[in-house]
């Protein structure tokens, strides 16, 4: 049975929550505000293990595998969540709960960057995002659909190492003369070798199955400097996830982006020709490593024709992304309506003035 | 002191409108009337500067420009064009006489251009003629033919407000309007051909005058028996900048020569009467007009190409090319719309890790640059030779 932790004030007992605009807890009962490392000591005193065990012999083999299930500290409430899920609301008291097994030992995170920018600029960022966007369908954004916009940790490796490099190149120089009765052209052909070492820090990789590597990938950089150590009462408040990628399964997303930049750097030191195309590319990790990181996202997926659209935005730095879906039909109907009244206009224009 | 002062600001007004007045004397000077083209020069200096005084003389006092050519080549043109070429081509005046003397040829041409047309009669056109003509000099000949010019203009000076010149600019302050009747007249219709009856002549020229003032640019119409050795074309476009019509207008000429057997019609058009007299509806003029033409019946033919000058070309609409805007308008719709749906996306993965290179990290440990092997590619130049000319020819 994993543990559940929920913050708790000291002054009237209510479940308390992370606030990013002072970095600090809040109680939202009775308005009381203490920092974080004042929370760590109280949590020695409220963690309680729980001997509830899961129970029934109705599911299949297999079937639960992914699941587990939790009891709300402050009402006793049953929670049944993934088992990715580290942070969470009891959907019965709407109290913010952490699942603290979710996050210690060997899973606990190296750092965690905490939330800068609360729900209400998620949903400011949100509408910016949409005002001005054409060919939005009708309906697909609305107030109520912002209401759902979630503030989650999502589970990051983070890697860092020195790499070798060496790569080989043709770089093809060309020379142009002419005399009075030809042209010519000499085309002279370099074997070029470069070797050398780039280091990376922290290069991230996305550790959630659940979310898109791509959208994850679009909200980057974050700010690691400005990165904590873990603590659980940063988590209050807000979802979030242990990973559910291993580190052994994102290695191969850090090295494909490290050895692109790789590339692209060396390949810039070839200089002097007209022309240089890569050969052959290879590069060595002979000294990394890896942390765990937990990284503010502020999430919405709006569900629309049967499709998720998911929109996030960077917790920390307010970078939104999301793709927006077009009405096509429309938005070529307008094209090709109004291109073609704007030709039978620019004609009638041509004609009277006699042009054509 | 402001004595002195004084007297020395005056004396350079004086002096400064001296030289104002000297140079605008002078420049009056430059004005030639009277040229001699001939190779051994059939003047003396004294003798030219005479004549050409004179003419000044009778440009001041009565507003008619007098000229006189004595040449031994006309360019190939008849004595009549050349006179038209060299008066145009001399002064601005609408209002004047100009003697062209071919003594190559021994031919000799006098043109009375604007007002100077209407006061001379067939008498004293050739009293004017007869005078240069029975001298022993040029210079005699010439001084003959300026008093007699000077005899009959001096009944009908021009003030200068009937001096109007073909840029719009006139001598003296002439109202706008004033300034546009002006133009009004040069006839707008010449029957030389003697085509039509003086009622015919009378309608279709008041047709004339209400197209020109309606549609402010001069319609005119000239018959001829003779071209004066000119092509049509010639002679419509020179009788047109004699008559001293506006930059926009068109002239119709109708030639017949019945002892030559010759008729030809030909539309000449300038400025914005450019825009109307395209080609193919000059083709259509004559279209409407041959019917009559060929019955004789003038006066139709005439009321026709009026009629069909104030309707204008009809314009038909080009589908093809409505196609062509329709296609390109579509296509560049098109392209706004894939712009505009481009934006609506921002999921971009990042394949690269340039954000997170440690800072001075890179270190080349290697490099090697080999040279393998060149080659040359020799393509032969096109030949080019100096003469810009192009063209063909066959033997066969």
């Amino acid at each position: 049975m994993a543990v559940v932790l929920n913050q708790k004030c000291p002054n009237c007992g209510g479940a308390v929550e992370f606030n990013p605009g002072t970095q600090n807890l809040k109680c939202p009962y009775c308005d009381t505000e203490f920092e974080v490392a004042a929370a760590q000591e109280e949590t020695a005193n409220v963690v309680e293990a729980s001997n509830w065990s899961t129970q029934g012999s109705g599911w299949q083999e297999g079937e639960a595998d992914n699941m587990v299930v939790y009891t709300c500290n402050s009402c006793g409430g049953e929670i049944v969540a993934d088992s990715a899920t580290g942070a969470s609301t009891c959907p019965y008291c709407d109290s913010p709960v952490v699942m603290k097994g979710q996050f210690s030992g060997a899973l606990r995170p190296d750092l965690v960057i905490p939330f800068k920018l609360d729900k209400k600029a998620a949903k400011e960022a949100l509408k910016k995002h949409f005002k001005g966007k054409k060919f939005v369908p009708k309906g697909f954004f609305s107030e109520n659909r912002i209401e759902e916009i979630k503030g989650i940790y999502v589970p990051y490796w983070l890697f860092t190492c020195d790499a070798y490099f060496e790569g080989s190149y043709q770089g093809e120089k060309v020379r142009r003369w002419s005399d009075s009765d030809y042209d010519y052209e000499e085309t002279s052909i370099y074997d070029v070798y470069r070797s050398g070492n780039i280091s990376f820090d922290n290069v991230p990789v996305d550790a959630s199955v659940k979310m898109d590597d791509a959208l994850m990938e679009s909200l980057e950089p974050y700010n690691l400097s400005e990165g904590v150590d873990f603590n659980t009462a940063y988590l209050s408040g807000y979802l979030a996830d242990k990973f559910d990628v291993s580190v052994e399964d994102s290695m191969p997303r850090a090295n494909e982006r490290i050895k692109n930049t790789a590339d692209i750097e060396f390949k810039k030191t070839v200089k002097g020709y007209d022309s240089v195309s890569c050969i052959d590319s290879t590069i060595g990790i002979p000294n990394g490593f890896y942390k765990y990181a937990l990284y503010p996202v502020w999430l919405l997926n709006i569900s629309w024709n049967g499709k998720m659209y998911p929109f996030a935005m960077n917790g920390q730095t307010g970078q939104f992304v999301g793709d927006i879906p077009t009405n096509k039909k429309l938005a070529y109907l307008v094209g090709l309506g109004g291109g073609a009244l704007a030709g039978i206009a620019a004609f009638l224009i041509a004609f009277f003035a006699g042009i054509v | 002191m402001t004595k002195k002062i004084t007297a020395l600001f005056i004396a350079l007004v004086l002096a400064l409108s001296v030289c104002v007045t000297m140079a605008v004397s002078a420049s009056a000077q430059t004005d030639v009337f009277i040229i001699d083209e001939t190779a051994d020069g059939k003047f003396y200096e004294e003798e030219l500067s005479e004549r050409n005084s004179q003419s000044v003389m009778l440009e001041e006092n009565y507003g008619y420009t007098v000229m006189a050519v004595i040449t031994e080549d006309t360019n190939g043109l008849s004595v009549a064009a050349y006179a038209n070429m060299m008066y145009s081509s001399s002064t601005d005046s609408k209002n004047g006489i100009i003697l062209v003397h071919d003594i190559a040829n021994e031919d000799l041409e006098i043109r009375y251009i604007g007002k100077a047309a209407e006061i001379f009669d067939n008498e004293t056109r050739e009293t004017v003629l007869y005078a240069y003509g029975y001298t022993d000099t040029y210079n005699e000949g010439v001084e003959a033919f300026q008093l007699e010019i000077e005899s009959v203009i001096e009944n009908y000076p021009l003030s200068y407000e009937e001096e109007v010149y073909d840029s719009g600019e006139t001598i003296g302050a002439v109202p706008e309007e004033e300034s546009a009747e002006k133009s009004e007249e040069s006839p707008l219709l010449l029957d030389l051909a003697d085509l039509l009856s003086e009622k015919e002549q009378t309608d279709i020229e008041k047709k004339l005058k209400d197209f020109s003032k309606e549609q402010k640019m001069d319609l005119a119409i000239v018959t001829v028996d003779d071209l004066d050795g000119m092509s049509i074309e010639k002679y419509a476009a020179t009788y047109y900048k004699s008559m001293g019509y506006g930059q926009d207008g068109a002239l119709l000429v109708r030639y017949i020569n019945k002892e030559k057997d010759e008729k030809e019609v030909y539309i000449y058009a300038s400025g914005k009467a450019k825009e109307i007299f395209t080609e193919d509806f000059t083709q259509d003029v004559f279209d409407a007009m041959q019917e009559d033409v060929e019955a004789g019946k003038y006066a139709s033919a005439f009321n026709t190409f009026i009629d069909k000058a104030a309707e204008g070309p009809k314009r038909e609409i080009n589908w093809m090319m409505l196609g062509v805007f329709v296609l390109v308008g579509m296509t560049i719709g098109l392209l706004i719309i894939v712009v505009i749906i481009s934006k609506n996306k921002s999921i971009v993965r990042k394949n690269t890790a340039s954000l997170y290179t440690r800072q001075g990290s890179m270190m080349l440990t290697g490099q090697n640059d080999t040279f393998v092997r060149s080659h040359v590619r020799k393509t032969p130049r096109p030949k080019n030779d100096d003469d810009d000319s192009s063209g063909g020819g066959r033997k066969m």
